[in-house]
Order: C-alpha cells, then structure tokens, then sequence
C-alpha cells in the first residue's frame, strides 16, 4: 500500500505498559464464605446443597443451576476424592521451570457434582492414575486465611 | 416516517428485576446476576426452562476481576447449556444487551430470551477509577497519567463555556435525581440534597465536584423478552419494544467538538424513526437518559433532541424535568441517585421503562399519557450511545 | 409490584470483616507503535510535533494515523505542525489516576493545534486554577514547554506542559 512506500520509520518503538489494578479482592458470597471458614476453622470439606435436587455440588454458590432456586446450605461431605483427571506441570503460569515437576489433578467427591483443582503429592508420576483415591493435608491452625490455599495439597490415602 | 424493516416478531419486555445496588456486595458476580435473573423471571411468572437464550452485558473484565466475564456470569443467568452471548460498548453496555437481546426475538430465532448486566465494581484495589486508565490511548495519553474524571470534567467545561451555562444549573441535576432516588428501593445514593451542598461538595476535578458523580456500586439487573405470540399468553400489559438505535463516534476525542453529543443525535434519529415518533418531546411521557455525571443528563436530552442546544438547564430550572412535569427525566432517581455499576445502570434504566410503563412504579410512578417512554446509555471515550423506545400502558 | 431479593451488603466500617480472596494481576504488556506513532515519538524527542496529512479532506491528523478515520483511506504526507494552538477546554485535577488525594493540583486540557484543520491534542497547561475556573484560559493560544534536549526520550512526556502566549490577566 501507499503509506508503507513513503514512511519507512527505521526507528519502529515499542511501549511498556502494566495493566489492570494493583490488586483484586474477591468476595466469596455469603455460601462461599461459609464454605472458606469450614477449611479454616474446622479442616473440613463441605458442598453447597439443594434441597429441591436433593443435589450437592462444588464449587458452591448460592443458586441450583438444576433447578434455578435460591440455595442456602452447606452440607458436609466426604474428604476421599477421586481423581477425575490429572495433568503434570513442568513451568509456572510465568514460564519458569518449577525444578520438580508439579502434578494439579482435578477432584471430585462422593455423590458430589463439580470438584475441586489442586495439588497432588506423595505420588510417584508413574503411580498416578485416573480414579485413585485421594484426601486432603491441610495446613497447620495458625497458618490458615481462610482459603483453598490453606489445603495444602492431596496425596493417596495410605 | 417509520423505518421500512420487517421483523419476524414483534418483541415485548415481560419482567424486570434488579438487585440492591451497593457500594459493596458480598455476594459474588454470579450470584448478583442469578438474583436478578430470578426477580425478572419472577417477575414475569416464568421458570428458567422456558428461557431459550441469554444475552449478558457486563463492561470491562478488570472490573470484576475475572476475565471472559460472560461465560463467568452465564451460570448465574441460568443459561447453561443454551445459546449465550456477552456484548460490550462501554458505559452504553446496559441499554445494548436490551437491545441485542430485542434482535434475538424480532428476527425470528427465539421467542423468549432473558437479558442480563452485571457489574462488580468493589474488587479492583486501590480503586476502580484506576482501571479506566486503560481505556486512553495508551502511547499518547496514558503517559500523562490520566484520571477518568478528566475526560468528563474537560467536556462539562467544554459544555459550560460553549453554551454558557452555570454549575448552579447543572448541580439542580443531582438534586432532582437523588431526590427521584428515595423512593427506589434499590437506591445507594438517594437522599434530600441543595444546589448548595453539590456546590459545597469536594472538588475533585474542577468543575466536577463529588456529588456531581453517581458513586461505583455492585449489582445487577435484568429483563425478559418475548415475541408478541408468546407475550400474550404471559401477561395483559406488554412493554413493546418499538425502536432502538446505537452509534459510535471517532475515538480521537481530542479533534471532536465535545460540546454536542453528535453520535446520540444519530443513534436517537435511529430510533425515533424506527418508532415513528417525529416530536419527542411531546411524544415521549418520560425518558431514563444515562446519568453517571449531572451535566451529562443535560447533554443527552440535547442528543435526544428532547431540548434545544444549550437549553436542558432551562428546563430543569422550570421544573419540567421532575417526576410531575411534562418530561420527566430519570424519574428512577438514575445513576446519580440509585448507583452506578457499569452494564447494570444502563439495565435499571430499561427496567425503569418496564415497570413505568406497567404501573408498578409505586411512589415513583409518572402520568403515562401517549404510552412511550426511552432509555438511553452512553460509555466509551465519550463517544457512542445506545437507546431504546418501549410502549406500554 | 416490584420486588427485591436481598443481596447482602458490605458496609464500609465493616471492611476486613468479610472473608475475600485477593490476587495480584500481573499484567505487563510491550505495544507496537507502529509506523506513524513511531515517527511521532522520534520527531518528540528531537522537540518538533509532526502530523500526516490527508488530501481528501485536508486535516492533519496529530497524533499522526496511517490512515484518515474520516475518509478511510492511507494518509498522504508528513507535515511538520508548530506547537501552538488553541485551548478548546481546560479542567484542574485535585486527584491522582488513583482516585487519591494529588499532592499538588493540575491543569489539564484539550489544545486544537494551529493550522491542522482540527487536531485537538490533550496535555497539561500551565495557568493558574483561577484562569481555569474563570474560564479565560478557552480560547487563549498556548505553546509547548519542552524538556531540554538531553532529557528527551520521545515521548509525550517530552512536552512538559502548554503554556499561555501572552499572560493572563
């Protein structure tokens, strides 16, 4: 085209620029607070339920996408997943290389819809397998926020 | 002289609902848009299951925080597994995601579709107005470290001096709409205010002041649509959607005369002609023009031709402008004085037209006499404007 | 009638109450400035505005385009602009990007520059608030304040601000 004959800027620049918010800070809903405060303070896994379904699901949220009813309760449910898939990381979401590798399986719960995403360990890579059976290693008292974080990865039951 | 476009249907607003607007919720994105998908349901007497399609309007993902927004809200819509679509135009997202789900039904394809706008303003730290330095050019402006404000306040001044008017004038804007506000039961903002407490609030960009501005807020708000067919068996009271009209200016706002609203004069032509109405400011019984800044419910009733260039300060000054005059304008209270959360503000404002025009207004009802009433949004770098003509009552 | 569904709300005094999950985005980006922003920025730094020109409709467009947004066709030639025009609007800022308290207030505003057919660009103006507020700065020919040359890097930043031609009484 015309413009690229005539102006052949030699000196083509590039600008750095950071975008977006300093910080974000999520609020959990009223369920979902509930759900955090139960890891924190007791070391237990609960799920939203509907009573309409007679449902219980994860990650929980105030609604029943079954049914569209309001949902207002937690249930607790059992700690043993299965592993539903799995994935074996080698870089950070940054690109750097993490050393050994990190394996992020996928969970889900007895008689539970939706799961939950998260670090495995304890498991030899060539031992991993679909439908293992696997429990949560929750952090130290002091150390919870209140926060899928303070799990501090699944490993197989022994 | 009504456009020569044929529709396969012709499409109705069954039910709005919105939820409280805050400064701050608690609740997540998803469940803010569930509630207020379930009180237009509701509100509408129908179940999610008759709902064919969604369309969800929600502004710029570094709002909420959560990137690719509208598949992150589609399960509070309750619309897994249907067909789904996100739509996004700045500040003016609200009033399109009504007007994008309207070709949903008036072409044909769907004969009830929900329409829903999200918005969580309380997530990004220090403050949302950081975001929006994302939205200048990012080489020539950004480097000066602009505020959002800026931009407003340079066109207000803009306004001002082109057609000499006084803040005096303008601050009677916020008084109104706060005032309109105390009766909404969703209103963050609401209050009884003076021209003197506007005029003695913090300036935070001269000629802006803090209480010229509707605060940032959380909430969500939706409507459902339907073709005439299915319309009629729901409800004796329809709200037809009768125009509807959108245009966008140049993004170089810096060479624009950004004392008239040009790109609003178009997107109001649009729709006026689309609903045959040639003289709206005697065929429209209200109008919920957009709001987030007092002077910019003045320069859109100029947009909309609703006033003479340099004279929507003389109506308001006249009264004409409340809920009991003979245009009343944001009888909801608006932006100013229910709250501002992007996409969800401009869906009040088609929720407003609903209940305006069905009588379930309560206190804040206006006299419906020739049945029309248009709401309109604005966004972007001030530079495009969606609006919308409903008939009811 | 219309009814409401209760949200729950967080009231300010009861921030840090309610349990949130906080991230830090890290969102670095490097932009192309293309062709003519490229040029734009070098002839900056040498401490000239430089527009493109299109012959269809006779603008020239500052900052320059490869192509005219109104004509919709590539631009035609480089112009040299002087850096002098006309302020069209002007506000004064009390706060920073941030929302926050600035330390120091700010003139800012829109200046249509001489012999361009209408290009406004937007920058700072150095004039007291009062000329602002009393709004004798619209209409006033400004021109570019520049850094010195040693500190140019080519960038809009190279202007430091407009400043009134004549002094405002």
């Amino acid at each position: 085209m015309s413009f690229e004959k005539e102006t052949k800027e030699v000196n083509l620049r590039t600008y750095k620029i950071n975008m977006e918010a300093e910080e974000y800070s999520y609020t959990t809903g009223n369920l979902g607070e509930q759900f955090f405060l139960k890891i924190k303070n007791e070391g237990k896994l609960t799920a939203a339920y509907c009573d309409k379904c007679n449902v219980r699901f994860l990650p929980v949220r105030g609604f029943c996408i079954l049914c569209g009813n309001e949902v207002k309760s937690l249930v607790y449910i059992d700690m043993e997943g299965v592993v539903e898939s799995f994935t074996i990381a080698k870089i950070s979401s940054k690109g750097e290389e993490f050393g050994k590798e990190k394996i992020i399986a996928y969970i889900k719960f007895p008689n539970t819809l939706g799961g939950l995403l998260h670090e495995l360990k304890n498991v030899k890579i060539e031992e991993l397998k679909i439908r293992m059976k696997v429990h949560p290693v929750f952090k130290e008292m002091k150390e919870r926020i209140g926060s899928l974080t303070d799990i501090s990865y699944f490993e197989p039951k022994a | 002289m009504k456009t020569n476009i044929n529709f396969r249907n012709r499409v109705a607003i069954i039910g709005a609902g919105m939820t409280i607007f805050r400064r701050k919720l608690k609740d997540t994105p998803q469940e803010l848009t569930y509630q207020a998908t379930k009180m237009a349901l509701e509100s509408a007497g129908m179940d999610f299951k008759d709902v064919e399609a969604c369309v969800i309007g929600s502004a710029p993902d570094a709002f909420d925080g959560v990137h690719m927004k509208g598949e992150h809200l589609s399960d509070g819509a309750l619309a897994y597994l249907k067909p789904v679509k996100r739509v996004f135009v700045g500040g003016a997202t609200g009033v399109f995601t009504a007007i994008s789900a309207w070709w949903h039904v008036a072409s044909g394809m769907f004969d009830v579709v929900v329409a829903v706008a999200e918005e969580k303003m309380s997530s990004a730290k220090p403050h949302p107005q950081a975001v929006f330095l994302h939205i200048w050019d990012p080489i020539t402006e950004k480097p000066l470290n602009p505020n959002l404000i800026w931009i407003f306040a340079m066109e207000m001044h803009r306004y001002m001096h082109k057609y000499n008017i006084k803040k005096e004038d303008i601050a009677l804007v916020s008084v109104k709409n706060k005032k309109n506000a105390l009766d909404h039961p969703s209103a963050s903002a609401a209050g009884k205010y003076t021209v003197e407490d506007v005029l003695n609030s913090e300036v935070l960009v001269y000629p802006v002041q803090r209480l010229d501005i509707s605060p940032v807020t959380d909430g969500a708000a939706a409507i459902v649509l339907a073709s005439e067919k299915v319309a009629r068996r729901y409800t004796d009271s329809p709200v037809w959607i009768e125009g509807v009209g959108w245009n966008l200016d140049s993004t170089h706002w810096t060479s624009r005369e950004l004392a008239y609203p040009l790109y609003l004069e178009y997107a109001g032509n649009m729709a006026y002609k689309m609903a045959n109405i040639d003289n709206p400011r005697k065929q429209l019984d209200f109008a919920e023009v957009y709001d987030p800044f007092n002077y910019k419910e003045l320069h859109h009733m100029e947009g909309l031709k609703l006033a003479d260039k340099g004279k929507a300060p003389e109506m308001v000054r006249e009264g004409i402008t409340q809920r009991d005059g003979d245009l009343p304008i944001c009888p909801s209270g608006g932006l100013l004085g229910v709250g501002n959360p992007i996409a969800a503000a401009g869906m009040m404002k088609v929720c407003e037209l609903y209940w305006q025009l069905t009588y379930q207004a309560d206190k804040r009802q206006v006299r419906i006499k020739n049945g029309y009433g248009l709401a309109q949004a604005w966004g972007d770098l001030m530079q495009v404007s969606t609006v919308i003509i409903t008939r009811g009552g | 009638m219309q009814k409401i569904y209760q949200s729950t709300p967080v009231k300010k005094e009861d921030e840090g109450k309610v349990l949130e999950i906080t991230y830090k985005p890290e969102a670095k980006y490097s932009l192309s400035a293309g062709q003519a922003i490229s040029r734009f920025l070098n002839e900056l730094k040498k401490g000239r505005l430089i527009g493109r020109k299109c012959n269809n409709c006779n603008r020239i467009l500052v900052p320059p385009r490869v192509y005219c947004d109104i004509c919709f066709r590539p631009t035609n030639e480089w112009v040299y602009v002087k850096d002098e025009g006309i302020v069209t609007t002007a506000v004064v800022s009390y706060i920073t990007v941030d929302a926050r308290k600035a330390e120091k207030e700010q003139v800012v505003g829109v200046i249509q520059l001489e012999d361009t057919n209408g290009a406004g660009i937007f920058h700072r103006i150095n004039v007291y608030p009062k000329f602002v507020m009393n709004r004798k700065i619209f209409g006033k020919k400004v021109k570019a304040v520049w850094k010195e040359e040693e500190e140019r890097v080519g960038d809009i930043n190279d202007i430091l601000y407009f400043q009134p031609v004549e002094e405002l009484k």
